[in-house]
C-alpha cells in the first residue's frame, strides 16, 4: 500500500504548549481521513504542518514522497482550504480564481468554470468576495483547492456554514474526488456524524497524539445499531443472554446494552424469550451509535 | 515553479477597487497643490492678508516666486508627504494580508513565498513611481498653468533627479515598514513604527543629529534640514533598507504562518 502522506514522531510545541507530542500517522492514496479532536487538540497545527506553514520541532513529514523541508513540497498537487478568509473580499469569484491559476501556473477559463460547476458556484460569478454568504464563501474556498485537480486535498471544516443541500452535495463530491480520481482527502471537523459517513479512516487527536485510527468498516461496526433493555432484574438478564450466545452485551446504569444491528432492527423474538423466563423489560429501546458519544467515550479516560 | 512576472499580475490584479490606490494618487497632488497656493499667496499681497498663517510660512520657507523655488516646494513636500504615503502604502500591502486572513491563501502553492514577496515589493516600486511621476506631471502642468516666471527646461532633469533619489530613499526606507507589518500580523504595528520614525527625524533633526538616523536623510537631501550629509549617510539607508527586506524575506520564509 502506498501512503499519501506520512508523518513520523512529530513534535510541536509553541512557548510551553506542546502542541503535538510524537504524532505518527499514514494516509493511504485515494482516502478520505477525518480527522477529529476536542479545540486544542491539535488539528489545525498537524494541517499546517501538513501545508509546510509551520516547521515540526522535530519528526519527518512526507506528501507523495517528498519530504517537507523548509516551506517546499509538492505544492502543485496539493489543494488546500483553511479557516479564515476563502478569498480576497474586493475580487469577484471570477477574479479570486485567475489569482489562484496565476499563482498555480495557469488556469483555463473552461477550469475555472467546470470547477465552480463543481462547487455550485457558477450564479455568483462576478460577485465580490466579500458580498458572499457564508456558504458561499467556504465554496469559494473548496473551489480554490480543487481548481488544478490536485492530487491531495487538505481541508479543515469545509462543511462549516454549507446548507443542507450544500452539505449533501460536497459529500458527494468527495466521494466523487476519492472514488473516480483517487485523490486523497485530509478532512477536518467537528460535524461528527457528516465525517463518519464519509470517512474512509478516521482519526481522532487528543491532547497533540494520535490515539486511533479507524477504518470504516470498523467505525459501522462500533456505531452500529443497538439494543438498550431497561430490566429490573439485570444480573439474571444478563447471565441470561450470555447463555443464549450474545456476545456483545454490556450495562450502563439501569440499561443492558446489545451491540447488534439485527436484534436492534426486530427485538420481538428476544423480548418475548425474556417474558418466558420472567425478566420482563420494563422498557426496549433500538438506537442508532452516536458518533459523538463514541468520540467522547473515548477521548474520557485521558481527559480524567 | 510560476514565473515572478505571474506573481507581480497577482499583486497588481489585488489592487483592483482599493480606495488606497486612488486616495495615495489623491494625496500625492497635495504637494503640487500646496506649491501653487504658496506660489498665489506671494504674488498676490491681497491673498496673503486673507491667510496670513500661509503667508507666514511661505516666507519661513524662504519661497520666492519662480520655478525653482516652487520645484524646491516639492522636493520637502516628496521628502516629508511622501514618507508617510509610501510608509502607509508598504503597511497596506502587507498588513492587509493578516487583517483580511489572506495571507494563508499564498503560503503553499507552487509559486513560492520568496516570488509572491518580491513581486509585492515590484509593485510597490510601481506604484511608488507612479505616485512620483504623477506629482512631476502635476508640477509642471500647474506650473504651466499659472505662468510661473523663471522656467528654465535645463532646470527640469536636475530637478527630476532630485525626486528620484528622494523616492528611491523613501522606498528603502519603507521596506523596515513591511517586516514591521509582517511581525505586527496587520496595520498598528508598522503604522505606530511610521509615526515614530517621522517623529524623531524632527526630533533629530532639530539637535543636529539628523544626518545619522535613516529617515531623516529624505528631507535633508530635500534642503529642509541644513545639514551636510556624505555618502556614508546614504549608505546607512541602504542598510536599512537592506534589512528591511531580508527581514521581510526571512519572515515569511522561516516564521511559522
Amino acid at each position: 500500500m502506498s501512503f499519501a502522506l506520512e508523518l513520523s514522531r512529530i513534535h510541536k510545541s509553541f512557548g510551553s504548549t506542546q502542541a503535538l507530542r510524537g504524532l505518527d500517522l499514514q494516509i493511504p492514496e485515494g482516502t478520505l481521513f477525518g480527522l477529529v479532536g476536542l479545540n486544542g487538540a491539535g488539528k489545525t497545527t498537524l494541517i499546517r504542518i501538513l501545508l509546510g506553514m509551520i516547521q515540526p520541532d522535530h519528526g519527518i513529514v512526507n506528501i507523495l514522497g517528498h519530504r517537507i523541508q523548509n516551506t517546499k513540497g509538492p505544492w502543485e498537487k496539493v489543494g488546500y482550504l483553511l479557516a479564515g478568509s476563502q478569498g480576497y473580499p474586493r475580487l469577484t469569484v471570477l477574479e479570486n480564481l485567475r489569482v489562484h491559476g496565476q499563482w498555480r501556473g495557469g488556469v483555463s477559463t473552461k477550469q475555472i468554470l467546470e470547477t465552480m460547476e463543481m462547487v455550485q458556484l457558477t450564479k455568483e460569478l462576478n460577485t465580490l468576495a466579500s458580498h458572499l454568504s457564508t456558504g458561499n464563501m467556504q465554496r469559494l474556498g473548496l473551489a480554490t483547492a480543487l481548481l488544478t485537480r490536485p492530487k491531495i486535498l487538505v481541508l479543515d471544516e469545509p462543511i462549516n456554514g454549507l446548507d443542507p443541500k450544500g452539505v449533501i452535495d460536497i459529500r458527494h463530491l468527495f466521494l466523487q474526488l476519492t472514488q473516480d480520481y483517487g485523490t486523497t482527502i485530509v478532512l477536518s471537523s467537528h460535524i461528527l456524524d457528516e465525517l463518519s459517513r464519509i470517512s474512509d479512516i478516521i482519526g481522532v487527536i487528543h491532547e497533540g497524539k494520535m490515539i486511533g485510527t479507524y477504518s470504516k468498516k470498523k467505525l459501522d461496526a462500533l456505531l452500529s445499531p443497538s439494543l438498550r433493555l431497561n430490566i429490573p432484574e439485570s444480573e439474571s438478564a444478563i447471565n441470561f443472554l450470555n447463555s443464549r450466545g450474545y456476545s456483545s452485551v454490556s450495562q450502563a446504569d439501569n440499561w443492558i446494552l446489545i451491540n447488534d444491528s439485527d436484534l436492534a432492527a426486530d427485538p420481538r423474538s428476544l423480548v418475548n424469550e425474556l417474558c418466558k423466563h420472567n425478566l420482563t423489560p420494563a422498557r426496549v429501546t433500538a438506537e442508532q451509535g452516536d458518533m459523538t458519544e463514541f468520540f467522547l467515550n473515548l477521548i474520557t479516560p485521558s481527559t480524567s | 515553479m510560476t514565473s515572478i512576472t505571474s506573481a507581480g499580475i497577482v499583486e497588481w490584479v489585488k489592487l483592483k477597487r482599493q480606495p488606497i490606490v486612488w486616495i495615495s494618487f489623491i494625496t500625492i497632488l497635495v504637494g503640487p497643490l500646496m506649491g501653487m497656493l504658496f506660489m498665489g499667496i506671494l504674488s498676490h499681497p491681497e491673498w496673503a492678508e486673507k491667510s496670513p498663517l500661509l503667508a507666514n510660512k511661505a516666507n519661513a520657507m524662504s519661497i520666492i516666486v519662480n520655478w525653482d523655488s516652487y520645484f524646491q516646494v516639492q522636493l520637502q513636500a516628496l521628502a516629508v508627504g511622501g514618507m508617510l504615503i509610501f510608509g502607509f502604502i508598504s503597511a497596506w500591502m502587507f498588513g492587509k494580508e493578516y487583517a483580511d486572513r489572506t495571507h494563508t491563501l499564498w503560503l503553499s502553492l507552487p509559486t513560492s513565498r520568496t516570488r509572491i514577496i518580491t513581486a509585492k515589493f515590484l509593485v510597490l516600486t510601481l506604484w511608488g513611481v507612479s505616485l512620483v511621476f504623477t506629482q512631476i506631471c502635476a508640477t509642471i502642468l500647474f506650473g504651466l498653468v499659472s505662468s510661473l516666471p523663471g522656467w528654465d527646461t535645463m532646470s527640469i532633469l536636475p530637478w527630476m533627479n532630485h525626486m528620484f533619489t528622494i523616492f528611491i530613499l523613501l522606498w528603502l526606507l519603507c521596506l523596515p515598514i513591511a517586516w514591521m507589518a509582517s511581525i505586527g500580523k496587520g496595520y498598528m504595528a508598522p503604522l505606530g513604527f511610521l509615526i515614530l520614525a517621522i517623529v524623531l527625524a524632527q526630533l533629530l533633526g532639530a539637535i543636529g543629529c539628523g544626518a545619522w538616523f535613516p529617515w531623516s536623510i529624505p528631507a535633508i537631501h530635500a534642503g529642509m534640514i541644513q545639514e551636510p550629509i556624505y555618502w556614508v549617510q546614504y549608505l546607512l539607508v541602504v542598510l536599512t533598507g537592506s534589512s528591511g527586506a531580508w527581514g521581510t524575506y526571512f519572515w515569511w520564509k522561516k516564521k511559522d504562518q
